[in-house]
């Protein structure tokens, strides 16, 4: 064993040491103090907005009778008489299924939610697809915030339209399909 | 100033042995704390959204499934077997019709432990998750009623949650005038108004029959003589008339708590009381099931021989037991589902 004449290298190994030891913790507590969770992304809200657009429009259209294939959607779009809502009537006055439905969905939807709905379907006369507003509250294309939708998809037979003498479909080519599009955006 | 060593045959000081070991202990330590330092960028809980959606589907548009791993039995029915063959969890009625939950499901549910359902939610896998799930039905007077609601304790800081509407059906049957509902089969009226019959087909189903008197049209009670027939008979016969016993083949629960049937005579009805007359089929057709029967009707009758004023009085809706006899069948336009809106809330957090 050999005996140091003078202490200088026990103290150079400590500094090395106590440095070496300070240099790790610190980087240590730095990287281990970073939280990564990433905010989600506005496309999550998108999401669950088309998400009550559909459900609202999927427990509308639930068939409610096992013998037949209507649902309340159905027949208040069968009951329909053409008369289309604007950006001054909210909903086409005279058209009382089309206001039984506005109710429907009013309460479905929350209360800082609005709506349009419009049907959409292949005129055989003029070979184009119309769209038609039947429930109007607001210009969904020039909102400054996101306005997303849900859409529906009905087919309408002679059997639907029978006693019906003002339905809007009475005098067109059956199985008419017929898509229910709900528009809706937070407010 | 460094040492003076004599001997140089190869000594180590023991300063450099000391300092050397730290050094290499040192090195070590880092090169193992550094993979460490990537932990937090793993994906940790960052698809949160996708996984609340994904349970959300599968509680409201898949009908589950059970598998018997002994038989091989299997189908989507699984709230009527036993909770090990449990193989994946789903509210719906059936595929067909999304959005649309079976009460029977719903019930089930609440028995099932919590670990297992989790896990057969697809929420086990490499990530864990938990979930928490509340089922809310929104009944015609404007009252909320909560079927279900599972709750974990949680000091999660993320969690995700998604609200679906949903539509709760309890089953299939008539509603009479849009007030009284017959579950479990058709009912007709028969010309002179005394019984109020419920028909079926044929069959050895050992559904129970529900008949729901409601919209009671005598406040101060007394409903005497109340008697339950069903008629039993192979199909192409005359059935024969077997009064049905109390207690044993049929029960009356007034708003949903059992009633005596001889409580009948003195309890007081109000307009928003409930009579559920509910056929045991289980029991009766156990009884003839041997011999080859089955009911095909059940029969309600307040007095066993007809006294008009007291009859027409005794049942909550005279307007319709007054008109001509009418078969109401499964075209009837009052033949309906069961359903009541509802909203489903899950969250979803990580463990």
């Amino acid at each position: 064993m050999t005996r140091a004449r003078n202490r200088d290298g026990q103290v150079y190994t400590m500094e090395g040491i106590v440095a070496a030891l300070i240099i790790v913790v610190s980087v240590m507590f730095i990287t281990s103090s970073i939280n990564l969770v990433s905010p989600s992304t506005e496309k999550a809200v998108d999401t669950k907005m088309t998400i009550m657009a559909q459900d609202t429009l999927v427990t509308l259209g639930t068939v409610d009778q096992p013998s037949n294939f209507s649902s309340v959607l159905k027949r208040d779009l069968v009951a329909w008489t053409g008369l289309e809502a604007s950006d001054t009537v909210e909903v086409p006055a005279g058209e009382t299924a089309i206001v039984g439905l506005n109710d429907q969905i009013g309460e479905m939807l929350p209360p800082n939610v609005l709506y349009n709905l419009q049907v959409l379907y292949w005129n055989d006369l003029t070979g184009t697809l119309e769209t038609k507003t039947l429930i109007y509250h607001g210009d969904a294309q020039n909102l400054t915030y996101n306005a997303l939708s849900g859409s529906k998809k009905i087919v309408i037979n002679d059997e639907d339209t029978q006693g019906i003498g003002s339905s809007y479909w009475k005098n067109m080519a059956k199985p008419k399909t017929v898509e229910a599009k709900l528009i809706i955006w937070w407010v | 100033m460094g040492l003076r060593i004599e001997d140089e045959s190869g000594n180590l000081n023991i300063d450099f042995l000391v300092g050397v070991v730290i050094f290499i202990g040192a090195f070590l330590y880092i090169i193992g704390t550094i993979p460490g330092f990537f932990l937090p960028y793993q994906t940790n809980s960052v698809d949160l959204g996708s996984v609340v959606y994904r349970t959300s589907c599968l509680l409201a548009e898949d009908p589950g499934w059970y598998v018997d791993d002994v038989s091989g039995v299997n189908g989507t029915a699984w709230e009527y077997e036993d909770i090990a063959k449990l193989a994946r969890v789903g509210l719906a009625v059936d595929k067909k019709t999304p959005n649309v939950l079976a009460m029977d499901k719903v019930s089930r549910m609440s028995s099932i432990p919590y670990v297992l359902s989790r896990d057969d939610l697809g929420l086990n896998n490499t990530l864990v998750y938990n979930y928490s799930l509340k089922i809310t039905r929104f009944l015609p007077d404007d009252t909320d009623q909560v079927l279900l609601n599972i709750s974990q304790p949680s000091y999660a800081s993320n969690v995700e949650s998604i609200d679906r509407t949903i539509i709760i059906r309890e089953g299939e049957g008539l509603y009479y005038d849009n007030h009284t509902f017959i579950k479990g089969g058709i009912a007709y009226v028969d010309t002179n108004a005394t019984n109020l019959s419920v028909e079926r087909h044929p069959c050895f189903d050992q559904t129970n029959i529900t008949v729901r008197l409601t919209n009671f049209v005598r406040s101060n009670g007394s409903y005497s003589g109340f008697a339950v027939y069903y008629y039993v008979g192979p199909y192409y016969n005359d059935p024969a008339k077997v009064e049905a016993a109390e207690g044993s083949e049929y029960y009356l629960f007034k708003n949903g708590a059992y009633m005596d049937v001889a409580d009948l005579e003195f309890v007081p009805f109000d307009k928003g009381d409930k009579l559920d007359v509910v056929l045991n089929m289980r029991v009766i057709q156990a009884k003839y099931a041997a011999l080859g029967l089955n009911v095909s009707r059940v029969m309600l009758s307040t007095v066993p021989t007809a006294i008009t004023h007291q009859i027409i009085a005794a049942f909550p809706d005279i307007s319709l037991a007054s008109e001509v006899a009418e078969d109401y069948n499964l075209t009837n336009p009052n033949y309906r589902y069961f359903d009541d809106h509802g909203m489903m809330t899950v969250q979803v957090w990580q463990v």
